[in-house]
C-alpha cells in the first residue's frame, strides 16, 4: 500500500511490517493527514499482536497537523483501540525534530519502542 | 485599542540583518496559498543560513554541522507555523497585507506575523492565548494531543505550544484595531528565541 504525490511518499510494506515515510509533510488540517492516518490504522489492524514499525528517517519535514496525526495514530492503538501491538518508531539521532518527536510518541504510549541511529 | 499579551516587544532593538515578506489579499483559494507557506518558510530558513550561519562559521564548517541543518529545518518549521496560522485567518474580505518580519541578532532570532482577523474570531483566540500563558506548557501539550485523538476537528492547535514547547521560544501578541472604515482588527504574533553561540 503506497501513497505517492511529488512531496512525499508513504509506504506500507506488509511482508516487513514497516510503515515508511519520505519527503516534505505540510498539509492543511487533520483532514489532509486522513488517508495517511488509515494507512497507519489499518497496518496496525493487520499487524498486531506482532510489530509494526514506522521509519521516519527519510522525513525530512512534519508540520503540526503531521505531528497531529502521528500522536493521534499512537494514542488510537495505545488508548482507543487498545491493541496488542509492538510499536517501533526509527529516527536518526542527529535530526533534532525527528528525536523530539519520538520522546513525544513514547510518552504518549510507554510500551513503544523508538531506535534512534 | 491595542491589547498587548506575553512576552511582545514594540519596539525592536535595531537588527543588523532583517527580512520581510508580504502577502496582499488575494482571491486565491487557501489551497494554492498553502503552497506558498513552504515556499515562504524555505526562503526565510535560507536567509538565515546566509546572513547569520556564514557569519559565525567558516566554509568548512558550513559543510557538514548537523547543527546548521537543525537551525535551518527549526527557522522553516516555526516560520511555516506561523505562515499557516496567519493563512486560516487572512480572509480575502480583509483589506491588510499579511506580513512576517525575521529579524536576526547575535543571540537572538525574532519572527514576527501580522494578519487581519475577523472580529467573531477575536474572543476565542484571546482565550487560547490566555490558557498558553497559564497554563504549564508541557502539560497542556501532551493534553491537547490526547484531546486531539478523540476529535474529528480539523483543527489540532498544536503549532504554536510545540512552537513553545519543542523549541523553548517565548511568545507575545499584540491585537490592534485599525482606524479604517470599517476597522478591521490585526494581530502580531511574535516568538522570540535565544541562541547559543555556534
Amino acid at each position: 500500500m503506497e501513497i505517492k504525490t511529488d512531496k512525499y511518499n508513504i509506504t506500507y510494506d506488509l511482508a516487513n511490517a514497516t510503515v515508511t515515510c519520505k519527503g516534505s509533510l505540510l498539509l492543511n488540517g487533520a483532514k489532509e493527514y486522513e488517508p495517511i492516518l488509515q494507512l497507519l490504522n489499518q497496518a496496525a489492524e493487520q499487524q498486531q499482536p506482532n510489530s509494526l514499525t514506522i521509519d521516519i528517517r527519510e522525513l525530512k519535514f512534519l508540520n503540526s497537523s503531521g505531528i497531529n496525526m502521528m500522536t493521534k495514530f499512537v494514542i488510537n492503538v495505545s488508548d482507543i483501540k487498545s491493541l496488542e501491538l509492538n510499536l517501533i518508531v526509527i529516527a536518526y539521532k542527529k535530526i533534532v525534530w525527528q528525536e523530539k518527536l519520538s520522546k513525544n510518541l513514547r510518552r504518549l504510549m510507554p510500551t513503544l519502542l523508538v531506535k534512534l541511529e | 485599542m491595542t491589547q498587548i499579551f506575553g512576552h511582545f516587544i514594540e519596539e525592536l532593538p535595531k537588527q543588523e540583518e532583517y527580512l520581510t515578506i508580504g502577502f496582499s489579499p488575494s482571491s486565491l483559494s487557501l489551497k494554492k496559498r498553502w503552497k506558498n507557506n513552504g515556499l515562504s518558510a524555505d526562503f526565510i530558513a535560507d536567509y538565515f543560513k546566509m546572513f547569520f550561519i556564514s557569519n559565525q562559521v567558516d566554509d568548512e564548517g558550513m559543510n557538514n554541522s548537523i547543527l546548521i541543518d537543525n537551525l535551518w529545518n527549526m527557522v522553516k518549521y516555526i516560520a511555516n507555523e506561523l505562515l499557516e496560522n496567519a493563512m486560516k485567518f487572512q480572509d480575502q474580505t480583509i483589506p491588510i497585507t499579511a506580513k512576517i518580519e525575521f529579524s536576526l541578532y547575535s543571540d537572538e532570532l525574532i519572527f514576527c506575523i501580522t494578519n487581519g482577523l475577523l472580529e467573531e474570531k477575536v474572543k476565542e483566540f484571546h482565550v487560547f492565548i490566555n490558557k498558553l500563558l497559564s497554563e504549564e506548557t508541557e502539560n497542556l501539550y501532551f493534553q491537547m494531543m490526547r484531546k486531539n485523538a478523540k476529535s474529528d476537528s480539523n483543527v489540532s492547535r498544536l503549532g504554536l505550544l510545540s512552537i513553545m514547547y519543542d523549541y523553548s521560544a517565548k511568545l507575545g501578541w499584540k491585537f490592534e484595531e485599525l482606524q479604517t472604515t470599517p476597522p478591521v482588527m490585526t494581530v502580531n504574533t511574535m516568538v522570540s528565541i535565544k541562541l547559543k553561540p555556534l
